[in-house]
């Protein structure tokens, strides 16, 4: 499983493979190796919903450039 | 029509006035035409319909309107006064004049503004930028979010409250624009470039508070309608309140009536999120539960044939096996449905612990060909062959020195 799959990527993933051990009969290895993906996929997708950390910044022109700068609403 | 002395016609004066009314009635820009002059000769007739001439420097002509249209007027007209007509023109036949038949009217000034923003949402419309096809959905789960709105106001402040409640993780960039006055719709535009580049925006809010229709105006740009367009992210319009629409909105890949309601449809709710994963992690748990089970009920069938009662076969100590790797696992399942989200957070590590893999501690093996082809069958390998071992840690390379006849199928 790639570390980059977004959020929506990571669950329909998952969806296809919780519904492909539901459904199917599948012999040991297999099913076990979809298991396993299932279980990286839910840890990946909760990681993602903890991981970020609040930050609110505004972009501000610096000689042309974009530059990012902390934000706080007065 | 009569014929009359050699290649002449000669006509009625009611047939001249309804030839003439027939073109012009037939004429497609004359049944519906916007125009623009000063009121006078004004009566409001007692029947509720309004009479009046439309005039200026050089020219004028006759206009009607009548009651239910007149009903609707937001003002009221008075000669002198510069207005813009819409409706459309036709013969009056029995005085044999042309009129306007006014359908709506407003005060020149609010009305240029009105039939600007008219004439720029129909031929955008028509050039397809407003389609429903090229709307784009927005991602569950945003990196960041990006707003192009003032630094300052009560815009900026609402859609941050909303969208800390809503996922306190969240992660905001904000492009400070103009949003109103001279310059603000180049300045818009520029925030939406600008935020275009930030590679982790995926998906950016425009906006502002509400004002009066002057004051949106730099919504209804059409450098900023194609700017939207353009985002290679999806745009959220949020302009003013509920009721204000502007060409902006039309271009938008989604309205929102508000700043505020424009944070509760792009930020997602993180409990919601959360519970999607935890329903999905349920079933994936109660779907290897039931895996293990279909294996164990067959296993359980061929163990009860009479020929396999023998306590020192190896199939008991596999019923074993498999009946205690079940048991966990339907507690595990069962604990599962009763835990809260808490709980679940550890699920997935004891799950892992649980899995079949798990087996291999306890002394199973696998074996695969050299080709790394699982053997489930005496018959796949000949003596002679060489398999590979796969024990709980590392692997043995083995050769087949005889084919048994043993009760082997049941360890799959």
């Amino acid at each position: 499983m790639s570390e980059n799959l977004s959020f929506e990527e990571a669950i329909r993933r998952l969806e296809q493979v919780v519904k492909e051990l539901e459904t199917g009969d599948l012999p040991l290895e297999q099913g076990l190796a979809l298991f396993q993906e299932g279980v990286a996929l839910t840890r990946h997708c909760t990681a993602l919903l903890d991981g970020a950390e609040a930050r609110i910044e505004q972009l501000l022109e610096r000689d042309g450039d974009a530059v990012t700068a902390p934000f706080e609403p007065d | 029509m009569r014929e009359g002395g050699g290649d002449r016609q000669l006509l009625t004066v009611l047939e001249l006035t309804r030839y003439v009314k027939r073109m012009l009635d037939d004429d497609r820009l004359l049944q519906s035409v916007w125009v623009q002059g000063e009121i006078s000769n004004f009566k409001w007739h007692h029947s509720g319909h309004i009479y009046f001439t439309l005039k200026d420097e050089y020219s004028q002509v006759k206009a009607v309107m009548f009651r239910s249209y007149a009903n609707r007027l937001r003002f009221r007209p008075e000669n002198g006064m510069q207005v813009i007509v819409q409706g459309n023109v036709t013969v009056y036949e029995r005085d044999g004049v042309y009129q306007l038949y006014a359908a709506a009217m407003e005060p020149a000034g609010l009305g240029a503004l009105h039939l600007e923003f008219e004439q720029l949402k129909r031929r955008l419309a028509a050039e397809g930028l407003f389609d429903e096809a090229l709307k784009r959905p927005l991602p569950r789960l945003p990196r960041v979010v990006g707003l192009v709105t003032a630094p300052t106001g009560a815009a900026i402040r609402d859609m941050i409250t909303v969208s800390r409640r809503r996922f306190p993780g969240v992660r905001l960039i904000l492009a400070p624009a103009l949003v109103q006055g001279p310059g603000a719709a180049e300045s818009l535009v520029r925030g939406l470039r600008l935020l275009s580049r930030v590679p982790e925006v995926d998906v950016i809010i425009i906006g502002r508070g509400g004002g009066s229709l002057e004051d949106l105006w730099a919504f209804n740009d059409e450098g900023l309608a194609r700017a939207i367009r353009a985002c290679p992210v999806p745009v959220v319009s949020a302009v003013g309140h509920e009721t204000d629409f502007t060409i902006a909105d039309f271009a938008a890949d989604l309205r929102a009536p508000t700043p505020s309601a424009a944070a509760e449809l792009v930020v997602p709710s993180r409990s919601e999120l959360q519970g999607v994963v935890d329903g999905l992690r349920i079933r994936l748990a109660t779907a290897a539960r039931r895996a293990v089970e279909r294996k164990r009920v067959r296993l359980r069938s061929l163990a009860e044939r009479p020929v396999l009662q023998r306590p020192q076969g190896r199939l008991l100590q596999d019923r074993q096996r498999l009946d205690d790797l079940a048991r966990r696992l339907e507690y595990v399942g069962g604990s599962l449905l009763a835990a809260r989200r808490r709980e679940l957070g550890a699920l997935a590590g004891r799950l892992e612990a649980l899995s079949p893999l798990a087996v291999l501690a306890r002394g199973y093996a696998i074996a695969r060909t050299m080709e790394g082809q699982v053997v489930k069958e005496a018959a796949q390998v000949q003596p002679g062959d060489r398999i590979n071992l796969l024990l709980h840690k590392g692997s043995l390379r083995c050769q087949v020195e005889e084919i048994g006849e043993d009760v082997g199928e049941a360890t799959e």
